[in-house]
C-alpha cells in the first residue's frame, strides 16, 4: 500500500478531530438547520416564513442540498450530528487537498504535507455549520479531477459532471468550479473533455431554480455586501490574512523561481483573484495552491540554489515500508472514530441573547440584531424576525431600514413607526439602545450582551 | 557577469534612444492631465496651514496649534519640507502654484516609471499598457500632500537602481544618498526607498553581482542620510509601526479591494505577472525580463504591501509595471524588439514640444480655485461669528483649519500622529452615539456641532433640543447647544 491515501486520510482526520472539538454556534448555522428540518418535513420552501418584514417573498433555494444534510444530521444526532458533519466536511476538504498534493509528489510525502499546511490552517476560518463548508470539499475534489485530466486520465473529466451537479445544488460557489472545468477543457483541446465540460454546464442547471441559480454568485461577486464581515476584503495584517499572504507569496515565488507548467495558470489565476476579493473565499487559494506547491515548490528551491550557485544535495528517496501505509490508515481510522466522541452535544450560545427569549413577544414586531436572526429562527420560532443572515430577501429596503434604526440615523423613530416595530432586541452599545434608554423606553430584559426594549405605543 | 547584464554602450553624440523620448511623452501627458485637476484633498488644507505657520514663524511646527483637543501637544507628521514646499508653491502661485507642483511631481514619477519599463520593454505598445495602468493606479495618491514627493521619488529610486543593476552603471548609485536625505524630510514613506535598495542589495549578494558591495555601501549611506531629519531615528520607527498597524479608520489605509476600479487594474497587473511567470519559468524570465531573484524580491513584498494597504498600491504597481510589460509579450511568444534611435535635433525638438505641452495646459486650464464641493463652505460663514468648542467631521478638519482658523478643530487628518487613540475614540463615541456620548460632549464642553446630516449624533442632538443654526441639503448641519 502506498502512503498517499493513508497519509491524506490521516491529515484530514486530524483536521476533523480538531474541528469536532469546537462546538456549533455559527449565526447562519441555525437557519440553515431549520430550513433543512422543514425541508425534511414539508418539502422545499420557496418563500419566506421566518420574518415579518418580507413574509411570502421568494427566497433562494441554492443551498437546499446542504441544508438538507444539516437538517438530517441534526434530526439524527442533534448538535453532535451537526458538529460531526461539519468536522467531516472540513476534514474531507483537507484530506482531498492533501491527496492532490501527495499525488504530485508521491516520492516525498513530507513535501505534499507541507504544501497542504496553508489549506489546513486557513480552513479554520470556515469551520461553520453551513453548506459552504461542503463546497470547499467539492472544490478540492474538482482540483483532483482537473489535475488528473492534465495527466492524461481520460475518465477524470467525466467525474466533473456529477460533481458539478451535486455542487450546484449545494452552494453557489459551484460557478468557480464550472469556470475552472471549462477553462481546463478548452485548454486541453480534447474532444472528450470539452463534451464532459459541456455536460457539466448542463448538469448545473438541474437545480430547483434552474438557470436562476447563476444569479446568486454573480450578484454577490459583482457587488459583495462588504458590511458583512465574511464579505469584507481580506486584511493581510490579521492572522488569517497573514496565511493568505504567505500562500500568495509561496505561489508567486514558485512561479518566478521554479519551472512551473503554464497550465497551472488555468486554476491559479481565477482562484487567486477570487480569494483576494472576500474573506470567505480566502481558503480557495490554499486548497488550489497545495498540489501546485507540491509539484513545483522544490523546483523553485533548486532554482534559488542555482541562482545563488549553491550545491544542495538531493536526499535519496527511501521507499516507505509496506506496513507504514496500513499503520497510517489505522491511525486515521482511530482519529476519525474519536470525532463523534468529542463532538459537543450542545452549541456555544455565549454570544447570543439566550436570557432574552422569555421576554420576547410572539408574532411580528421584533427588531433584532442581524446576526441574532438565525438564533431566533431556531430558538424562538413563534417570534418572527426583522432580519437574518439570509440577506438576499432583505436587500435593499429592509437592510436600509435596519441600518437606519440600529445606528439611530435621522428618521430612525419614523422608520420604527412605519415598520410597526414593537420591541427591540439589540446589543446595549448600539446607538438605538442608547437613544431608546434616554427616551425612557421600558426595558423588558437586559443581560451582559443584550437589552430588550419595548417601543412605546 | 550575470546573464542579464548589459554593459553601457555610449551612443553616438547626435543620436538619442527613442525610449527616452517615449518616457518624456508619457511624463508630459501625465503632467498635462494632472495640472487640470483642481485641488480638493482633505489633508491639503492642514498641510498648507502647517507650511504657512513654519514660513511665518521661521521654525519647525512641532506642536499642535490647530485643535482644541490636543492643543500644545508635541507631534510630528515627518513631512516638514513637503509642507514647506506646498506652502511655498501656494504663496508663489496660489492654487495654480499647488497644481503646477503636483503636475511636476507626477511628470517626474511618470517619466522615471516609463524609463524603468522601457529598460526591459522597448516596444512602445507593450510598454504603454503597464505604464498607463500604473499611472491610473497612482491616481489614488494624486492628492496635494507631501505624499506626492514619494510618488515621484519612488520611481526615481527604482529606475536608477534598475539602471545600475541591469547596465552595471555604478556611478548612478551616487545620486541615491542625497535623494534619500531629501526624501526623509519631504515625506515619511522614505523607508520604501530603503526597501527597494535592500532588495537590490540582497539579490546582488545572492548572485554575487559585481556591484554588490556598491549596493551595500549605498544602502548604508542612504540609511545614514535618512537619519538627518528632525525626528532622527524615530522617523524610521514610525514607518515600521505604520506598516504593521495602519490606521484602518482612514479609508486609504484599509486593504485593497480588488473589485474597486484601481483594484481591478492592479489585479490585472498582478495576475498578468503571475500568469506570465507560470508560462515562462525562471530561465525565460532571466532571458527576457532580468534576474528572477531580483524580480521576486521586488514583486512579492511590494505586491503584498499594496494588497494590505491601498495607499501603498501605486508602489506595487510601479514595481510590477516593467515586469508585466516585458513578461506578458514574452509569454505570448512575441520576439524582443530593440529601441530605435532618433537624430539629436529631432529629439530636441520633440522634447521641447513635450515640455511646452504641460506648460501650455497649465497656463490655459489649471483651475484657479480648489474644488470645495465636498466641504461645508456655506457653513463657515455661519460659523464665523459663533463661539464655543466645535465638534467637526473628521475629514472637514483640514478645511476648517484653513477656512475658519478662529475655530480650533476637534479632529482632523493628522489622525495617527496626534489624535489616536484618545481623541479619535471620543469622536467615534460621540458621533455614533455610543454609550457615554453625552459625557464626551460635556468633557470637551462642545457648544457647536458641524457634521453630515445622516450622523446619529445629529438626530440625537436635534431631538435633545439643540438649535439648528443652518443646514444644506444632504451636505452638512450646524447645531448649537441651547
Amino acid at each position: 500500500m502506498t502512503l498517499r491515501l493513508p497519509l491524506a486520510l490521516l491529515v484530514g482526520a486530524i483536521v476533523a478531530f480538531a474541528s469536532a472539538a469546537a462546538p456549533a454556534g455559527d449565526p447562519d448555522g441555525f437557519w440553515h438547520i431549520v430550513i433543512g428540518r422543514d425541508l425534511l418535513r414539508d418539502g422545499l420552501a420557496r418563500t419566506d416564513t421566518f420574518s415579518w418584514t418580507v413574509p411570502g417573498v421568494a427566497v433562494l433555494t441554492d443551498q437546499w442540498l446542504g441544508q438538507l444534510g444539516l437538517g438530517l444530521a441534526y434530526e439524527t444526532a442533534g448538535w453532535r450530528g451537526v458538529v460531526v458533519l461539519r468536522a467531516l466536511a472540513g476534514g474531507a476538504a483537507v484530506a482531498l487537498t492533501a491527496f492532490a498534493a501527495l499525488t504530485e509528489r508521491s516520492a516525498r510525502p513530507l513535501v505534499g504535507v507541507l504544501a497542504t499546511l496553508p489549506a489546513l490552517l486557513l480552513m479554520r476560518i470556515v469551520w461553520t455549520e453551513r453548506p459552504q463548508l461542503l463546497a470547499f470539499a467539492l472544490f478540492a475534489a474538482l482540483v483532483i479531477v482537473i489535475r488528473a485530466a492534465w495527466r492524461g486520465d481520460r475518465r477524470a473529466p467525466w467525474a466533473g459532471v456529477p460533481l458539478l451537479m451535486f455542487w450546484a445544488n449545494l452552494h453557489s460557489s459551484y460557478v468557480l468550479g464550472l469556470v475552472l472545468l471549462v477553462a481546463s477543457a478548452v485548454a486541453l483541446r480534447r474532444r472528450d473533455t470539452v463534451v464532459a465540460a459541456a455536460l457539466a454546464v448542463g448538469a448545473t442547471l438541474l437545480t430547483p431554480a434552474w438557470a436562476a441559480t447563476l444569479a446568486v454568485p454573480s450578484g454577490h461577486f459583482l457587488a459583495p455586501p462588504r458590511y458583512i464581515q465574511e464579505w469584507a476584503v481580506p486584511d493581510l495584517l490579521t492572522p488569517a490574512g497573514l496565511l493568505v499572504a504567505l500562500t500568495l507569496a509561496a505561489v508567486m515565488v514558485t512561479a518566478l523561481l521554479g519551472a512551473p507548467k503554464p497550465r497551472e495558470a488555468l486554476i491559479l489565476l481565477p482562484v487567486t483573484f477570487i480569494s483576494l476579493t472576500a474573506v470567505r473565499h480566502a481558503p480557495f487559494l490554499a486548497l488550489a495552491a497545495a498540489p501546485y506547491l507540491a509539484a513545483h515548490g522544490p523546483s523553485a528551491l533548486h532554482g534559488l540554489a542555482e541562482i545563488m550557485r549553491l550545491r544542495v544535495p538531493v536526499p535519496a528517496s527511501v521507499p516507505a515500508p509496506r506496513s507504514l501505509g496500513a499503520l497510517t490508515l489505522a491511525l486515521a481510522a482511530v482519529v476519525l472514530a474519536g470525532v463523534p466522541v468529542i463532538a459537543p452535544a450542545g452549541p456555544d450560545l455565549r454570544t447570543y441573547p439566550v436570557a432574552a427569549l422569555p421576554a420576547l413577544d410572539r408574532g411580528a414586531g421584533l427588531f433584532n440584531e442581524y446576526d441574532w436572526g438565525g438564533f431566533l429562527i431556531f430558538h424562538a420560532p413563534a417570534t418572527k424576525v426583522f432580519i437574518d443572515g439570509r440577506l438576499s430577501p432583505y436587500v435593499p429596503h429592509v437592510v436600509n431600514d435596519y441600518t437606519t434604526i440600529i445606528e439611530a440615523h435621522p428618521g430612525w423613530r419614523e422608520t420604527i413607526a412605519r415598520r410597526g416595530v414593537t420591541q427591540l432586541l439589540v446589543r446595549p452599545g448600539r446607538a438605538v439602545a442608547v437613544r431608546a434608554r434616554e427616551l425612557g423606553w421600558r426595558e423588558a430584559a437586559a443581560g451582559p450582551g443584550f437589552v430588550v426594549l419595548d417601543v412605546p405605543r | 557577469m550575470s546573464k542579464w547584464s548589459q554593459p553601457f554602450v555610449p551612443l553616438p553624440f547626435a543620436v538619442v534612444r527613442a525610449t527616452h523620448i517615449l518616457a518624456a511623452f508619457f511624463g508630459s501627458v501625465a503632467a498635462s492631465l494632472a495640472v487640470t485637476e483642481p485641488a480638493a484633498d482633505p489633508d491639503l488644507f492642514w498641510h498648507l496651514a502647517s507650511g504657512a505657520w513654519m514660513l511665518e514663524h521661521g521654525r519647525l511646527l512641532d506642536h499642535d496649534v490647530f485643535s482644541f483637543t490636543r492643543s500644545g501637544e508635541p507631534y510630528s507628521v515627518g513631512q516638514w519640507l513637503g509642507q514647506l514646499a506646498l506652502a511655498s508653491a501656494f504663496r508663489a502661485g496660489g492654487w495654480q502654484g499647488v497644481e503646477v507642483l503636483r503636475a511636476t511631481l507626477i511628470a517626474v514619477a511618470t517619466l522615471f516609471l516609463s524609463r524603468a519599463v522601457l529598460r526591459v520593454q522597448p516596444h512602445p505598445g507593450w510598454a504603454a499598457l503597464p505604464i498607463v495602468a500604473a499611472v491610473l493606479i497612482s491616481r489614488l495618491a494624486w492628492g496635494d500632500r507631501p505624499q506626492l514627493f514619494t510618488i515621484a521619488l519612488f520611481p526615481v529610486f527604482f529606475d536608477l537602481l534598475l539602471r545600475a543593476r541591469l547596465e552595471e552603471r555604478a556611478r548612478t548609485l551616487v545620486l541615491l544618498p542625497p535623494l534619500a536625505l531629501l526624501w526623509a524630510n519631504l515625506h515619511g514613506a522614505f523607508p520604501l526607498g530603503l526597501a527597494l535598495l535592500l532588495a537590490f542589495t540582497v539579490e546582488g549578494h545572492a548572485v554575487r553581482h559585481p556591484l554588490r558591495w556598491r549596493f551595500t555601501a549605498t544602502l548604508a549611506a542612504c540609511a545614514i542620510a535618512t537619519q538627518v531629519n528632525p525626528a532622527a531615528t524615530r522617523a524610521l520607527g514610525w514607518a515600521v509601526s505604520y506598516a504593521s498597524a495602519p490606521g484602518r479608520h482612514v479609508v486609504e489605509e484599509r486593504p485593497t479591494d480588488l473589485l474597486a476600479p484601481a483594484g481591478i487594474v492592479f489585479g490585472a497587473m498582478l495576475l498578468g505577472a503571475l500568469g506570465a511567470s507560470l508560462v515562462l519559468g525562471r530561465h525565460r524570465i532571466a532571458a527576457r525580463v532580468g534576474p528572477p531573484l531580483l524580480w521576486t524580491g521586488l514583486i512579492v513584498p511590494f505586491a503584498l504591501l499594496g494588497i494590505a494597504i491601498q495607499r501603498q498600491l501605486p508602489y506595487a504597481a510601479y514595481v510590477l509595471a516593467p515586469f508585466v510589460g516585458a513578461a506578458i509579450p514574452a509569454a505570448l511568444g512575441r520576439a524582443r524588439t530593440a529601441a530605435p534611435h532618433v537624430p539629436g535635433p529631432v529629439a530636441s525638438a520633440i522634447v521641447g514640444v513635450l515640455i511646452a505641452m504641460p506648460l501650455a495646459t497649465a497656463a490655459l486650464a489649471a483651475p484657479a480655485e480648489p474644488d470645495l464641493r465636498a466641504y461645508p463652505v456655506a457653513a463657515v460663514r455661519e460659523l464665523r461669528p459663533m463661539r464655543g468648542p466645535l465638534l467637526n467631521e473628521y475629514d472637514w478638519g483640514g478645511y476648517l483649519i484653513y477656512a475658519a482658523p478662529e475655530h480650533p478643530v476637534f479632529i482632523d487628518g493628522r489622525g495617527a500622529a496626534l489624535f489616536v487613540p484618545g481623541v479619535l475614540d471620543d469622536w467615534v463615541r460621540a458621533v455614533e452615539v455610543r454609550p457615554g456620548y453625552i459625557q464626551v460632549l460635556e468633557r470637551y464642553d462642545i457648544g457647536l456641532v458641524l457634521l453630515r446630516p445622516h450622523r446619529p449624533l445629529v438626530a440625537a442632538l436635534r431631538e435633545g433640543g439643540w438649535h439648528l443654526v443652518a443646514e444644506e441639503g444632504g451636505s452638512w448641519v450646524l447645531l448649537a447647544r441651547p
